[in-house]
Order: C-alpha cells, then structure tokens, then sequence
C-alpha cells in the first residue's frame, strides 16, 4: 500500500508543481516585454483595477500596459494552450494513437482557408471585437470539419482511420487551394502567412470572453468522459464490453474537440506541437489514466504556450516573432529527443 | 441468472454468410467450449452473443431479454467479455485495467468507491493477480495479461463470462491455469462461461459442454465425451484420429 500512496503522492505533486509554475510564469510574464514593468508596478496597478486606492506613482501607460496588453493575452495564451493539449489528449485517445493532434478533422487548414479569403477580400467587417478574418477562419475551420465527418461516416459509426485519411485530403486540398490564392494575390502573401503561423498579438478581453466559456465548458465535457476513454484505449470492442457506448463516445469528442479547436485558431491562428507534444509527455510522466490526463493537460499547455509566447513577444526588440514558429521550433527537437529514447519500443 | 438463448441466428457480413440457423441454450453452472476449425464462425458467434455485432436474422437473449434491448451498461452488468488482442499503446498499471471494469456501475462524474475496490480485489484474487498490481500492463507476460484481461471482466460482477480464444498464444502451464480457472468460476461461483479455443483436448478436460461449429453450423452439442468422435472429427477438421481415454476422450491424430 506504501508503493501506492508514494506514487499518488508523486503524481498529486506534478499537478501542484505545474500549478505553481503557471502561476509564477504568469507573474513573471506581466513584467516582460519592450517596456520592463516591476513586479511591485504590476501588483499596485491590479490592486487599484479591483477597486483598491488609485496611485499616483505609476504611469498611465503602465496600468494600460499591464491591464489591457498583458494580461488579456497572457490569459488568453494560457487558455489556448491549454485547451490545445487537452483536445490533444481526447483525440489520441479517440484514435487510441499517441501521434493524433487537435488539428487532425482539417481545423488549421480550414481555418486557413478561411482566413486567405478573408485576407484576400480585405473584409473589414468585425462582430465584438473580431476581425472579419477570425470569424471566416472559425468558419473555415468548422465548414472542413463537417465536411471530413461526412467522408469518413458509415451510417452512425466513424472510423478513425476514415477520418484520419479524410483529414489529410482534405488539408492537402485546401493547402494548395491556399497556395494558389496567394499566388494570385502576391501582395498579401506576407499576411496570410503571419496568419498561419499563429500569433496573440493584438488579444482583448474580448477574445478572452470569447473563448473562455467554450474552453471551460468543452473541457469539462471531455473531463466527464475521462473513464470511457480508458476504456477506449484498451480497444473499442473491449470498451463497448465494458459499457462504454463507444460510437456515441467517438461522435461526441469529435464535435466538441473539433468546436474548441474552431475556437483557438480563430483567436490565435494555427499553433502546432502543443496538442501533440503536452500531453504525450505528460502520458509518460504520470501514466494514462485520463482522469488525471486531462487535468494535468490542460496546466501543461497552459504553461507551454505561456512561455512561448512570452518569448515571442521579448526575444527580439520591437519584433514579435509568431508563437507558432518558437512552439514548432522548442518542440520538434523535443519530440525527435522523445521518439529517439522511445524508437526501440516502437513496433 | 445468466442463462443465454441463441435462437435461429444467422449472421452475414454484407453477403457472406457466416452463422446459420444457430439454436443453442447455456446455463449458469456450465463451462461451454466452443471448438471448429479457423473460419467456422467461433469469433462471429461470440460477438453475437456479446453484442458487438446485431444478428442479421433471429436472435441472442440473455435471462430472456434481447441483447440489443439492454442498454450498452445494463449488458456490461450482465455480460462480460474478454476479445481477442487489444491493449494499444497506452500506459496502465494492472491495478487501474481491473478497476476499468467497473465502468458500468459508476456514473459520469463519480469515482470508485470502497464496493468497486472490493470487487477488483476480488477479481484479483480469482485470478491470482494480486502480485501484479503495480506492474504496468505493458510490461507482463502473455498469461498474466490474459489473466489481468479476465480479473477486469470478473470486476464487472456478471453472471456470464464471455472469452474468445483466451489460451491461443500461452504455453501449456498457462493455458491449464486459465482453464481450470474457468471451470472454478463456473462450477464454484455458478457463472455461465463460454470460452472459444482451439485445442481439442484442453477442451475436453476442462469444459462441461462442447459446441462443435463448420462453416458457420453447429455440428454437435453436449458433453465432450459424446461430441468428440472419430467420425465428427473427420468430419469438421478433415483428419483421422484416434479416441483414447474414459471419461475424458482424448484426441490423437494417426
């Protein structure tokens, strides 16, 4: 029983280790970026914000800094990550492969479809603080995610493997249809690649209200299904001996993971790595049981994605790299590291 | 409780017909062994009875009530059942694979309580896998995966145990204990167990009924000594043999 209460003991320590750090990354992240904010700085102009006395010795631009600029988009970089690993998780155990990420249904290539023809239109039009783009881009995103749905449907059951193969078609259709819309439109290429490789420039509180009720909701429905995907994983007609009604199951995470994925990229543009990289990492850290995953997941990719988007917005003096570029760039070598030690277990 | 009915099953996939006219009935207290050669329908049969493929005609009851109209809990509460394969590429300690079996009793938020701990201990105990609590399940032996994979649908507390070929890939030490294990389950504790398997002779030692299949027809119902015949055996698997033994027949090839 020792054994037992020493490993629960380990694993209850990641959570709270990853709690902490989120926490303390998020502080960090506030003072970070061209204009170096104390710490000190940060805690009066919160404190003034939720009704505490107004202060005279602190700047004007630095109570807009911190509480307009930062703070939404540290939120909001938290969030995306976060919900990017946990939909990671669901849809590799859906697919009951490591190796599926959130965008496998063709969300980031029709969102990026959506977003060209936005881009392209130069449509101005916004609703609540969204450009015209990031609805098209949500659009796009859920318009591919139907259409791949259908291609790999039999009647009320779907196959993984008719979605996977479905969802790379279709990315493949859509990246050249991309491909070709910006040779046509040679001068707005250098935007709609921006686009795609994913950014939190510009986040509102806007954006945080926009996805914030979806993320908690989405994630609490996949949080409930936690058991059956253990299930799932030990195969599907085990699950189904077990109880688990396994083509409900299957339909249900698809349209609500594919939902929250729709989400993101039309806040964020399309951010890879962190979906596929969190959770595997976190599967050889504390085991499989996703009741635990899912959770953990989320502090993960929040953490994650937090950091790569504090140094996308402070490596590089008045520059903002995409954070898409910095998570590809921590994770691909992180991933091959991984696939390196685990190669001889591989079949 | 846990008494099965096939009644006139036939079963196709598209247009192939794989079971015909199966009429059988098994009851709580029998060890049932289903024997026929590879493609004779034993799998398809066993699916049929578990609920993972619908008859194309007639029908399976369990305690009188058609499979398809329990729903998908209320059968795993009555029907357990242990498929060939399984155990992807996922991470659990033995422990957390019983307690799975669980799954039907517990709702959507609710996590286990002392009762379903109770029953994996249980179900550990039966099958000797007590030991291997803290092992992953990716990391034991054949046998003690099977073994872990019955523990699992034992925590399920059914009264019918389903197992399709659950000593194909073990060696002979295994395959012995998971036979007698079965017999005690249904001798002792009153389970309705139907296993299919291959070898004809582990078979005749352990299980109380046989059920003999060719191409998708049962050929011979009943205790092995009437079942298992010279003439039967070269009927379905096309060899001579010769019958040996008393009261449990022992099959040898010429």
């Amino acid at each position: 029983m020792s054994e037992e209460q020493h490993i629960k003991k380990h694993k209850n320590k990641i959570v709270i280790l990853l709690a902490a750090a989120l926490a303390a990354f998020a502080l960090f992240s506030v003072t970070q970026g061209s204009v170096k904010i104390p710490l000190r700085d940060v805690a009066k102009i919160v404190f003034s914000a939720l009704g505490g006395d107004a202060l005279a010795d602190i700047k004007p631009t630095h109570a807009f800094i911190v509480l307009q600029v930062r703070l939404p988009r540290i939120f909001l970089a938290a969030m995306v990550g976060g919900v990017l690993a946990v939909i990671g998780a669901a849809f590799q155990a859906i697919f009951r492969n490591p190796m599926a990420d959130p965008y496998v249904m063709g969300v980031s290539s029709g969102a990026a479809f959506g977003a060209t023809i936005g881009t392209i239109l130069g449509w101005s039009a916004s609703f609540i603080g969204f450009s015209g783009i990031s609805i098209l881009a949500f659009a796009g995103a859920l318009s591919t995610v139907a259409i791949v749905y259908q291609l790999a449907r039999v009647g009320t059951r779907v196959s993984a493997t008719g979605i996977l193969l479905a969802g790379i078609v279709m990315n493949a259709l859509l990246s050249s249809a991309i491909s070709l819309m910006m040779l046509l439109n040679h001068s707005k290429i250098d935007k709609i690649v921006t686009w795609t490789m994913g950014s939190f420039n510009a986040s509102s509180w806007d954006h945080v209200k926009w996805i914030a009720i979806p993320a908690l909701l989405g994630s609490l429905m996949l949080l409930s299904d936690a058991r059956a995907f253990n299930a799932l994983v030990m195969g599907e007609e085990d699950a189904q001996g077990m109880g688990v009604d396994v083509n409900k199951l299957k339909r249900r995470t698809l349209i609500v993971a594919s939902f929250l994925a729709a989400f993101t990229v039309s806040v964020s543009g399309i951010i890879g790595f962190v979906g596929l990289v969190v959770p595997h990492l976190l599967r050889m850290m504390i085991g499989s049981d996703h009741r635990r995953l899912l959770p953990v997941s989320f502090l993960g990719g929040a953490l994650l994605l937090l950091v790569c988007d504090t140094m996308a917005r402070s490596l590089i003096e008045n520059m903002e790299i995409p954070v898409g570029i910095i998570t590809a760039l921590i994770g691909g070598p992180f991933f091959l590291m991984l696939l390196q030690r685990h190669k001889r277990e591989l079949p | 409780m846990g008494t099965i009915q096939v009644e006139s099953l036939n079963f196709k996939y598209r247009v192939k017909e794989v079971l015909k006219a199966i009429q059988l009935e098994m009851k709580p207290g029998q060890f049932i062994g289903i024997l026929g050669p590879n493609g004779s329908g034993k799998t398809t049969l066993i699916k049929n009875i578990c609920g993972v493929l619908i008859p194309t005609s007639g029908r399976v009851a369990v305690d009188e009530k058609t499979v398809e109209n329990y729903g998908k809990k209320n059968l795993a509460k009555r029907v357990a059942v242990v498929h060939q394969g399984g155990v992807a590429d996922f991470d659990f300690k033995v422990e957390e694979v019983v307690l799975m079996g669980r799954y039907a009793q517990l709702g959507r938020f609710q996590s286990e309580g002392k009762e379903d701990y109770e029953a994996a201990e249980r179900a550990m105990k039966l099958t000797g896998t007590e030991g291997l609590r803290t092992r992953s399940i990716k990391a034991v032996s054949g046998g003690e995966r099977q073994r872990v994979l019955i523990a699992r649908a034992l925590a399920q507390e059914t009264d019918v145990l389903l197992l399709d070929e659950p000593i194909s890939h073990l060696d002979i030490k295994h395959q012995m204990e998971i036979l007698a294990l079965c017999k005690r389950l249904a001798v002792d504790e009153g389970m309705t167990v139907i296993a299919s398997l291959h070898d004809i002779n582990m078979a005749a030692r352990f299980c109380s009924e046989i059920v003999l299949m060719k191409s998708g027809e049962i050929v011979a119902v009943g205790e092995p000594k009437t079942v298992l015949t010279k003439e039967r055996m070269r009927d379905v698997y096309d060899i001579d043999v010769n019958v040996m033994g008393q009261e449990v027949p022992i099959i040898v090839p010429v």
